[in-house]
């Protein structure tokens, strides 16, 4: 009785952890935008080092793609990366 | 039993190099792939941005990229069809309705760059047939207007009118209010009273 108890709460427990990351994920921050405004630029000149990026951030293909939807969908985020990749991609000329 | 064995062996061996050149190859073609999502992706807020600025239909946006989120489209197929509807918005030709086809397409597995082929065609089509209905429409108005007119003409204008000669169509006819009511009275004879 104890012992189902005590993986009922577990459980429960992890699924509140789980859902309240990915509430965390769907909301870009402003650091995620420059994060992926700077592969982007990179995208355009150096693939090779581009990948290398992400690996050091530690981000999938998947995430990426995740965060350019959450972007492209509300107009703020999307001028504020279109913005910050023009300036990266100069930076990195 | 030995002998079988050894076979099995040798086989096993014989065949790894081969089995790792292909993973080699999937892990170059995944790699490959990865980077055109990647490229792809990333073009897609500025692709966005530029439809929004032609004035392409908020909705039809949001569907598309919502199917690249949820994995129905790929990021190359999301960003090309934005691209379409942005030129069709430059054309002056709405879009409504447009990312119900892409899901209708990709369900019977059209994909790629036949996917923006049909949807180039699609749109093409929609907006020819809405010419066509606004031809229709303004042609059934003028047939209706030139009958009125002619019905008009072929009343005996002599009454009120004399010298008034024949009407030219496009001109609506003006008639004075004495003709008009002697022609009344000789059109609806019936409704005469007796006071």
């Amino acid at each position: 009785m104890k012992r189902r108890v005590l993986l009922i709460a577990v459980l429960t427990a992890l699924v509140v952890v789980s859902c309240s990351e990915g509430k965390v994920e769907k909301a870009v921050s402003q650091q995620s935008i420059e994060k992926v405004a700077r592969i982007a630029a990179m995208l355009e000149s150096d693939e090779a080092q581009a990948l290398e990026m992400m690996t050091a951030e530690k981000m999938t293909v998947d995430q990426y793609k995740e965060i350019m939807t959450a972007i492209a969908l509300d107009e703020k985020l999307t001028n504020t990366f279109v913005q910050a990749k023009k300036t990266f991609m100069e930076q990195y000329k | 039993m030995k002998q079988t064995a050894l076979l099995a062996i040798v086989a096993i061996l014989s065949t790894a190099p081969l089995l790792a050149q292909t993973a080699e190859q999937r892990a170059e073609a995944t790699a490959t792939s990865d980077v055109a999502e990647l490229r792809s992706a990333s073009r897609l807020p500025e692709a966005v941005k530029e439809a929004r600025a032609a004035g392409t239909e908020e909705e039809e946006i949001a569907n598309v990229v919502k199917d690249i989120q949820e994995k129905r489209l790929s990021s190359g197929e999301g960003v090309n069809t934005i691209r379409i509807m942005e030129e069709n918005t430059t054309d002056g030709v709405s879009n409504k309705g447009i990312s119900d086809f892409v899901a209708e397409q990709k369900a019977k597995g059209v994909q790629g760059e036949e996917l923006g082929k049909a949807v180039k065609a699609e749109l093409q089509a929609r907006h020819r047939v809405r010419v066509e209905e606004g031809r229709g429409a303004t042609e059934r108005k003028e047939e209706r207007t030139g009958t009125e007119e002619e019905t008009l003409e072929s009343q005996p204008t002599g009454r009120g009118g004399q010298g008034q000669g024949q009407k030219e169509k496009g001109q609506t006819g003006t008639q004075t209010p004495e003709s008009r009511t002697e022609e009344e009275t000789a059109e609806k004879p019936t409704e005469k009273t007796t006071k």
